[in-house]
């Protein structure tokens, strides 16, 4: 199995080397010839190939195989939709990843059949976005668009502490999956007690994640 | 995306594509197809190979490649026929 990334950007380069340490085989794609030889220096395993990754008679070269992994990286979206497609229907691989510069277009490249995409404007919102909660509530699927799932961790001067969980005015469409309470986990029923130290497992619809998050610490 | 939507391509009857990129013609062309339903879309293409991928959509394509390539064809098989 070897993993091809379109484009040498610096995303290309960092990714390559992490890779590379798990014994990864990688081969880059640029078309642009001095970047090129800059990243022949500086992977010296990879193997570093120039020319356009979302032409045809380029891809041809590399021998793509079935098994083999394809990521297009190029910050140009339209580049990146065409070589994945070309990779998936051509080369038959079974799922290329497109990055998606252009949050908007993530719909586009789903509904034409690219199906995996990253989007680091995306990614990036939401890091934010996370950063700006408090540092009791982790956000354990970030990626994820329908289904919010946070630890939250209680203090004692939390307002849901010492309630049980039926007094709760928790909103619909939101639920504690579970109590983590010394390394202990609890699944609740209505009549358990939440204590200070606990740390619960919400799950919720994204649009009410914010209204759990009032009732079970307050105003966030 | 948000040109698209400004240029309320949802209610357009005919799409031409007809930017020097290809990627670019490509990619709308499905869009414009896939996304927005257009009942019909022309595209134009250079390298003959992105017609494979654009055809697969339902989308007409002009490849003035092979356009120019058939022409030449043609002028230079009537020649041949003209030197039997």
């Amino acid at each position: 199995m070897r993993i091809v990334l379109i484009a040498g950007t610096e995303v290309a380069y960092h990714l390559s080397r992490r890779l590379q340490d798990k014994g990864h085989q990688i081969t880059i794609v640029d078309k642009d010839e001095e970047f090129c030889e800059v990243l022949a220096k500086r992977l010296k395993k990879a193997t570093i190939i120039n020319g356009d990754g979302s032409k045809r008679h380029v891809l041809e070269q590399l021998e793509l195989n079935v098994d083999d992994l394809f990521v297009a990286l190029t910050p140009n979206d339209q580049n990146n939709l065409i070589a994945c497609m070309l990779a998936k229907k051509v080369f038959k691989l079974n799922r290329p990843i497109a990055l998606v510069n252009d949050p908007d277009n993530i719909k586009v490249f789903r509904k034409i059949g690219v199906s995996a995409v990253v989007s680091p404007t995306e990614i990036l919102s939401r890091a934010i976005e996370d950063s700006l909660f408090r540092e009791q509530i982790t956000n354990l699927i970030p990626n994820s668009e329908r289904l919010s799932m946070f630890r939250v961790e209680m203090d004692e001067d939390s307002p849901a502490v010492s309630k049980t969980l039926k007094d709760l005015e928790l909103p619909k469409d939101s639920v504690i999956g579970a109590i983590i309470r010394s390394d202990e986990v609890i699944i609740p029923g209505g009549e358990t007690t939440i204590e200070a130290d606990d740390a619960l497992i919400v799950l919720s619809d994204p649009s009410v994640q914010s209204a759990v998050f009032t009732v079970l610490l307050g105003e966030v | 995306m948000e040109t698209f939507r400004s240029a309320k391509v949802d209610m357009a009857d005919f799409v031409l594509v007809l930017t020097s990129d290809d990627n670019t013609n490509v990619m709308i062309g499905m869009v414009a197809k896939e996304y927005y339903n257009v009942p019909c879309v022309l595209a134009r293409v250079t390298d003959p190979n992105n017609s494979e991928l654009l055809s697969e959509f339902g989308t007409e394509i002009i490849c003035q490649t092979m356009l120019a390539v058939k022409n030449i064809e043609e002028r230079l098989g009537f020649n041949e026929r003209d030197e039997e």
